[in-house]
């Protein structure tokens, strides 16, 4: 299989992660039975491996993304010349663990 | 022939007098070490049986006319050793083009694609002879280098999945020789180059699989020159709408 095509079929991860998304937040809306069930289904071996999948599908797409966006910008745009392709990688992992650093302090009730 | 171990190659032929559709054949040749996939066509072709069709004439990765599929992959035959692959090896003509006969892809359409992003230089005055040379700093030259060096061998057109579902996609070469006039320091024809690249099936076609990068055997990436070229034209139209385009 071709990179491109498991890059695309990625998606289907991501769709079926957003009808479990669906499903977890009906529950919540249901009451507090409801959502004590669904929390303890998502901790059935099947829903951690399917959510270990959509992490690796994630990481996939991100090291995918970071490696082609660099070299789709110009030597220049108008008067402004995009830093090196070297920084901007940096820049990208940079922004991409600050940001996964920040949701997990957030999740993890550490801030806010 | 003291080094010699034999190899199958299967071959596709097409005879469209004969053929409705493509067959194979099998050759079983003694080949040499240091052989390239393209030496092996070449013995069938002067000593196994003449009636092979194929294209090649550098022999060194320089003219790009041997592309050829090699075990489904898009290669110079030229430039890729008979030793990277095992005792079989099955060679096709280059995928997504129409196959003209056996190992022969008709190439018509690809060159009308290469004239229609204009690559020549445009400039809306031509220079008399008295003022000089056009000259261009060895930095200008670097912004477009890369992109100059396309053989047009082809290959990134067969292992580009949108001209596989989309024939009539401008495609990677032409659009990173659009590119690449853009680009040039000297060139002025940006604006007419990026109304193309704006066109249906041209730069907003390409889904950025890099295949053609993967493929180029010069290293010209014309994936990012497709990418690039997106982000110019839309740029370009963005300021069109600002500032009014000067009168032909
Ligand atoms: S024969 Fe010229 S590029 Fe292969």
């Amino acid at each position: 299989m071709r990179l491109y095509t498991l890059f695309g079929a990625t998606g289907i991860v991501y769709l079926l992660v957003g009808f479990v998304a669906l499903r977890v937040v009906w529950n919540l809306g249901e009451g507090p039975e409801a959502w004590a069930a669904v929390l303890e289904q998502l901790e059935n071996p099947i829903y951690i491996a399917f959510h270990a999948l959509a992490l690796v599908s994630v990481v996939f797409v991100a090291v995918r993304f970071f490696r082609l966006f660099p070299k789709a910008q110009p030597a220049f745009i108008g008067p402004v010349v995009p830093p090196p392709r070297p920084i901007l990688h940096a820049m990208l992992y940079a922004a991409w663990i600050g940001i996964t650093v920040v949701l997990s302090a957030i999740l993890a009730g550490v801030i806010f | 022939m003291s080094d010699a171990k034999t190899m199958k190659l299967v071959i596709t032929r097409f005879d469209p007098d004969v053929d409705a559709v493509p067959r194979t054949q099998e050759y079983e040749i003694p080949v040499q070490p240091d052989w390239k996939v393209l030496d092996a066509v070449n013995f069938i072709k002067d000593e196994v049986d003449g009636t092979l069709s194929h294209r090649w004439s550098c022999r060194m990765a320089v003219c790009g006319s041997c592309g050829m599929m090699v075990n489904g992959e898009p290669k110079l035959t030229c430039k890729v050793a008979l030793s990277d692959y095992g005792d079989e090896l099955l060679i096709e003509p280059l995928a997504n083009f129409p196959v003209v006969r056996d190992l022969v892809v008709e190439m018509e359409g690809f060159m009308d694609k290469f004239k229609s992003v204009k690559p020549w230089i445009i400039t809306a005055k031509e220079m008399a002879a008295e003022e000089g040379t056009n000259r261009q700093s060895p930095a200008e030259l670097e912004v477009f280098k890369q992109f100059s060096m396309c053989i047009n061998c082809m290959l990134c057109y067969s292992a580009c999945p949108v001209v596989a579902n989309e024939p009539e996609f401008l495609g990677p070469a032409a659009i990173a020789l659009g590119h690449r006039y853009n680009m040039d320091s000297r060139d002025e024809g940006q604006a007419e180059r990026n109304e193309i690249f704006r066109g249906e099936g041209t730069v907003f076609s390409c889904s950025y699989a890099n295949e053609c990068s993967e493929v180029c055997p010069k290293n010209v990436d014309p994936a990012a020159a497709v990418n690039q070229a997106k982000l110019n034209a839309v740029i370009d139209w963005a300021t069109g709408l600002v500032i009014p385009r000067k009168g032909p």
